[in-house]
């Protein structure tokens, strides 16, 4: 089984080959964060936020698309985290599994009410020469982006979890709710569907 | 450039983010607002049904604790009925 870890956790003894010690080191530190925010001591959680921060709020931006609502959202998911904080298990899964579920939950509810944003214009150029190869490199990330949002919810969700997020595909399994075969078909698809857009415009390019 | 770099290229695109520099204070702040009087004093009661959610054993002895009450008080019931 391969672990894959954000580069926000790895420190020097994980890059080293101890990433299993690490991770084991970091889930008990954030239980115990967990636990002394359920004492009273709420201002722990800021540790919390501030591990998190990064990844939930690109998770939200790269599910829904959205670049000027995903901190307002990622906001939301740490409250709703802290009021639900008592419902957190240690002993059935990791802290940053039960809060990417609720922020996978949240964003896809966002993503279903609204139109992505990012995707509805290529940044205008306003300058007289521009090169064409910086123009056309837009022009593909543009598409690709567009293409990330044309999947259907189930397979964004799992594709931006284990490519963005970089998440082992057992924790994606739990996140979603699914099996861990589910998941895989599911990042499959999406990668396919990916990858055959990126051969379409790459040729173009 | 081949399609695999292309794409490798938009992936680190993507996963570039930068979080405003008050961010946790903003979401502190609001946890704050929303939650003051249920700090400290609350955690002892008021979380001790989460508590007792959040551990399979905990919820385990609850039922098994009810059960029995509700057995001694069948008991004492019929006890009281034979008896008058």
């Amino acid at each position: 089984m391969t672990h894959r870890f954000y580069g926000t956790f790895v420190g020097p003894a994980c890059i080293t080959g101890q990433m299993q010690s690490c991770a084991v080191g970091l889930m008990a530190e954030e239980s115990d964060v967990v636990r002394r925010v359920l004492e009273g001591d709420g201002e722990s959680f800021r540790r919390l936020v501030e591990r998190y921060a990064r990844p939930v709020t690109r998770m939200i931006r790269n599910v829904t698309g959205d670049d000027q609502t995903c901190e307002d959202l990622a906001q939301e998911v740490f409250l709703t985290a802290y009021e639900k904080l008592g419902t957190f298990d240690p002993h059935r899964s990791r802290f940053s599994t039960w809060l990417f579920t609720i922020a996978r939950n949240k964003s896809v509810n966002a993503a279903r009410k609204k139109k992505p944003i990012y995707v509805a214009d290529p940044p205008e150029r306003t300058g007289q020469d521009v090169p064409e190869d910086i123009v056309a490199r837009d022009e593909f990330l543009t598409a690709l982006d567009r293409e990330l949002l044309a999947l259907p919810l189930d397979q964004r969700t799992a594709f931006v979890l284990a490519e963005f997020e970089h998440l082992p595909y057992e924790q994606i399994a739990q996140i979603e709710g699914v099996r861990l075969g589910t998941v895989k078909s599911r990042i499959s698809r999406a990668r396919d569907k990916l990858m055959e857009a990126l051969h379409r415009f790459g040729d173009m390019v | 450039m081949n399609h695999r770099e292309m794409f490798d290229g938009w992936k680190r695109h993507r996963e570039q983010i930068e979080v405003s520099i008050g961010f946790p204070e903003r979401v502190m702040a609001q946890i704050k607002e929303c939650h003051a009087p249920r700090q400290a004093s609350a955690s002892a009661s008021a979380s001790l049904p989460r508590r007792i959610i959040a551990r399979p054993w905990a919820k385990a002895a609850v039922i098994v604790l009810g059960v029995l009450m509700g057995l001694v008080r069948i008991i004492m019931t019929l006890d009281l009925i034979l008896r008058a």
